[in-house]
């Protein structure tokens, strides 16, 4: 898409090259760059309240599910498209232009002022593909333009939180799965909309999606779900602990032991982070007192997968580190005393990493100092020797 | 699709989408054949059964190689799914098998460029057919940079063509999108990813320039216009302006080579200047701009004279695909070097004979495997930085634009005085236009991870002899003994000719400021 400002600096840089740019410079830029692709579109230059509404005005001729027999219904796809990309273009600005802060707002005032996104939303399988991608960055953006220093966008989702069951929703689907994902993903960072999708009922269908067998689908998921486990602390801190059990049974089962390599590294990963966060020291400390829990960590240490095994040490050690360790706990740790510390002995990164040195010699100074606690407890042969 | 589906083993039924037919299941997939290899990726060619057996690409990434940054890999999925040109390879469907993410693309039975350059045309293409390629990857680069995406390892061996002489711009591995939440934070993230294709070493210090730290939109689209003109002098000479040595075995054998590869430089410069037309080399010269803002836009080059009458595909197939090995049989000569490369477990040595044309295949293929840049550029063989590489690319291009356009100041490039003096003359030519404490920080940065590089060399070679200690003969220990010690030299030469070319600036800065 040209701009004049674009046009200009280009002017300058093939002028040697090209001197039929030289008329060009002749015919205004505002024309040309407007005329290229849009012959329907009125020559005068249009306010963003304009575009907005005329955008709305389509999307409602499109959600009503004209029938796409009507000869006028590709004419007015094109018009959409158009609208679309020029909203784009005022938030995002054109390639070297930046965009203007008063014209954005104007735009998201207008935009929310109806339900302009849920129409858009609702719309966006039925427009063309170049389109779907613009209105999702427009959505994206519009979740981020302050309006007199308030974010409206978390004003009208607070009112309309149903959107959000769309858009989980579409993970299900591949046509639009990336699409809306893009835009959850913005929406969550109001803190009104993560509570809302911080369900149960939500965040088990997470579970699902990212062991999605799409690897660009199910990546997304994984990408919003991390980003919904940690970016609102107090909301989390809050889910977790009202949903402490089931949660971790079933982050434990269906995703650290899962068969799936992308599912069980993510998750690991995911696990550190959350537990790491002072935030969520209370389920932290649940967490590792926990001697399954800990199994479980302890059969990923034993990974042939590095990456897996350097984010399951950093979660293990917590285990270790906990000052009130529960006796079967201690009994575990007493009882693979020497496979332990021989495998974190050979257990090194492949760089020099200071910290992760310092922990591991924490962890094994530990270690080595542990009594078991009482003596008739037996705690098998959890731990086989490794290879490393 | 619900999760349940994943255990069925027949293919998955297309959900309500015409893109995702193929089966998202690697027992669907017969491979039939190695066809690419780099650091952390191999591409198959296989056929899809349910498909009526069509036959497919299928890169395997291993992810546990791109341990840093998943996050990359993510978007690089996420871009081949949203982005549709017919001179982008898309890809039809990505799934994790294991530890390693498959892509499923259509197969390009003409293979890259820089394979076709290396079998058939190692003086470099005709000028038509250059300008028939640049012009349809100009176009892909303008919907690209138009979907604020930029591409950032745009070269021949990227440039994929088919049998019916259609021309693909391929890989995204390291590509960034302007769209990801905050710009100047994206590009940061996308750029240290780039260890997930330029090298295995995770957590290698990450340098990035000022100009990139602090730039908006315009400067990452424009260093696609300088790669682009660098693939434009590849495609002419049949390699980049200079070629790049990594750690391997046969590293002695190369050396010679690529000397040998000056001297002939050299000789058949002239004739070459001549072979070019104004507008070719005019073309080139925008993109090579030192100044990004003054290179053109993909957009803007498209109208440029040198893409006036191209010919279409079918000038391509005459020109181009009639008579070249297969894709696989061009792999495989090429092979071995590969495997060197990644020092990796079987050294299966039978394609080791060294018939006359085997070593040509090699040679040319000494930047073949090596990802990005410093291809060009022997004073810094260190392929893993891309932000050095930028730097490594407009010092270097000094050098070039001597050699291109006004004939080179003629030092000798004889065996014992090594090209990178012949670079530092050329570049402190061109060093008016740098800025100093750009090019100071790139030096000093460059000695870092050259000095990182020299250890990962240290390591290899210490793996290799590990692995190979039962069966290799004494010979061949006392082989990889001189290797080691080559590998030492060679490094101390580096360092030796960026202390040189430091100085040479800070000469050059001392006399401007006088």
């Amino acid at each position: 898409m040209p701009t004049a400002v674009k046009q200009e600096k280009e002017d300058n840089a093939i002028k040697r090259s090209n001197s039929s740019l030289n008329f060009k410079k002749l015919v205004p830029k505002v024309l040309r760059s407007s005329s290229m692709k849009n012959p329907f579109k009125s020559k005068k230059p249009r306010t963003p309240l304009d575009v907005v509404r005329e955008t709305r005005a389509l999307l409602v001729y499109l959600d009503s599910g004209e029938d796409a027999a009507n000869p006028k219904h590709d004419e007015k796809l094109e018009l959409l498209d158009a609208d679309i990309r020029e909203l784009k273009s005022i938030l995002y600005g054109i390639d070297e232009s930046e965009p203007v802060p008063e014209a954005c707002a104007q735009l998201t005032q207008e935009f929310f002022k109806e339900d302009t996104m849920r129409l858009l939303i609702n719309c966006l399988p039925k427009l063309n593909f170049e389109a779907r991608k613009d209105a999702s960055r427009v959505i994206a953006n519009l979740q981020r333009q302050p309006v007199q220093s308030r974010l409206i966008a978390s004003d009208y989702l607070e009112a309309n939180l149903d959107i959000m069951d769309q858009l989980i929703a579409g993970y299900e689907d591949p046509v639009v799965a990336l699409h809306y994902g893009g835009m959850l993903r913005e929406c969550i960072r109001h803190q009104v909309v993560a509570r809302y999708v911080l369900k149960p009922e939500h965040v088990k269908k997470f579970f699902d999606y990212i062991q999605l067998p799409n690897f660009d689908v199910a990546s997304d998921a994984a990408a919003t779900f991390k980003e919904l486990m940690t970016r609102h602390k107090s909301t989390v801190a809050e889910f977790l602990a009202e949903n402490y059990t089931w949660f971790f049974a079933e982050f434990n089962s269906k995703l650290l032991e899962s068969t799936n390599y992308m599912t069980r590294r993510h998750a690991v990963k995911l696990l550190g982070d959350i537990l790491l966060d002072r935030s969520n020291a209370g389920s932290m400390i649940r967490y590792v007192s926990s001697k399954d829990n800990m199994r479980v960590l302890m059969n990923l240490l034993r990974e042939s997968h590095k990456s897996i095994q350097i984010d399951a040490f950093h979660v293990f050690k917590l285990f270790v580190a906990n000052q009130n360790k529960p006796a079967d706990i201690v009994n575990i740790l007493c009882a693979n005393r020497t496979k332990l510390l021989r495998f974190l002995t050979g257990f090194n990164m492949d760089k020099e990493d200071e910290m992760f040195e310092a922990d591991k010699a924490q962890v094994m100074k530990e270690i080595m100092e542990l009594e078991p606690t009482t003596s008739f407890s037996c705690s098998g042969e959890l731990f086989k020797p490794i290879s490393v | 699709m619900a999760m349940e589906e994943r255990e069925g083993d027949g293919p998955r039924k297309p959900v309500s989408s015409s893109t995702d037919q193929y089966p998202l299941d690697a027992n669907c997939y017969k491979i039939l054949d190695e066809i690419g290899r780099g650091v952390s990726a191999i591409v198959y060619k296989a056929i899809c059964i349910p498909m009526d057996s069509s036959v497919v690409a299928i890169k395997a990434i291993d992810l546990e190689k791109s341990r840093a940054d998943f996050d990359s890999v993510r978007r690089e999925a996420k871009t081949m799914t949203l982005l549709r040109h017919p001179n982008i390879l898309r890809a039809h469907c990505s799934f994790t098998v294991d530890r390693r993410l498959w892509v499923v693309m259509p197969f390009m039975s003409g293979g890259s460029l820089q394979s076709i350059i290396a079998s058939s045309f190692p003086e470099g293409l005709p000028e038509p057919c250059i300008a028939t390629v640049l012009k349809e990857i100009l176009s892909a680069l303008s919907y690209l940079h138009g979907q604020g995406h930029l591409h950032r390892d745009i070269k021949a061996g990227n440039i994929l063509v088919d049998s019916n002489g259609s021309v693909k711009l391929a890989d995204f591995g390291v590509s960034a999108s302007i769209y990801e939440s905050n710009l100047t934070y994206g590009l940061g993230r996308s750029s240290s990813s780039s260890s997930l294709r330029l090298t295995d070493f995770t957590g290698t210090p990450y340098w990035m320039a000022p100009e990139v730290i602090h730039s908006h939109t315009g400067y990452g689209f424009k260093a696609d216009i300088w790669s682009f003109g660098i693939t434009a002098l590849e495609l002419a000479h049949g390699r980049p302006p200079l070629s790049d040595l990594p750690p391997s075995k046969s590293l002695i054998m190369k050396i010679t080579k690529r000397f040998r590869f000056s001297d002939h430089y050299e000789k058949s410069k002239d004739s070459k200047k001549k072979r070019f037309s104004k507008s070719f080399k005019d073309m080139v010269g925008l993109c090579l701009d030192q100044d990004p803002s003054k290179r053109p836009t993909a957009e803007k080059l498209l109208k440029h004279p040198f893409f006036k009458n191209c010919k279409g595909p079918d000038f391509l197939v005459k020109n181009v695909l009639q008579g070249l090995p297969a894709v696989e049989q061009r792999f495989k000569g090429a092979k071995i070097h590969s495997k060197n490369d990644e020092g990796d477990e079987d050294g299966d040595d039978d394609d080791e004979s060294s018939s006359g044309e085997n070593v040509k295949q090699r040679r040319i293929s000494g930047w073949n495997f090596n990802e990005e840049g410093f291809e060009l550029d022997p004073v810094f063989p260190s392929d893993h930085q891309e932000a050095a590489d930028k730097i490594g690319k407009q010092v270097t291009f000094g050098g070039e634009i001597v050699i291109q356009e006004k004939g080179s100041d003629g030092s000798p490039q004889g065996s014992n005085s090594s090209p990178g003096q012949h670079e530092t003359e050329a570049a402190s030519t061109a060093g008016g236009g740098i800025d100093m404490g750009v090019v100071l920080g790139s030096l000093l940065f460059l000695r870092k991870s050259l000095d990182d590089q020299r250890q990962q060399v240290a390591q290899m070679i210490a793996s290799i002899g590990g692995e190979d200690a039962l069966e290799t003969s004494r010979e061949d220990q006392l082989m990889q003994a001189i290797e080691k010690l080559r590998v030492e030299v060679e490094s101390e030469r580096k360092k030796r000719v960026a202390a040189e070319m430091e100085l040479e600036f800070l000469k050059l800065q001392l006399s401007n400021e006088c």
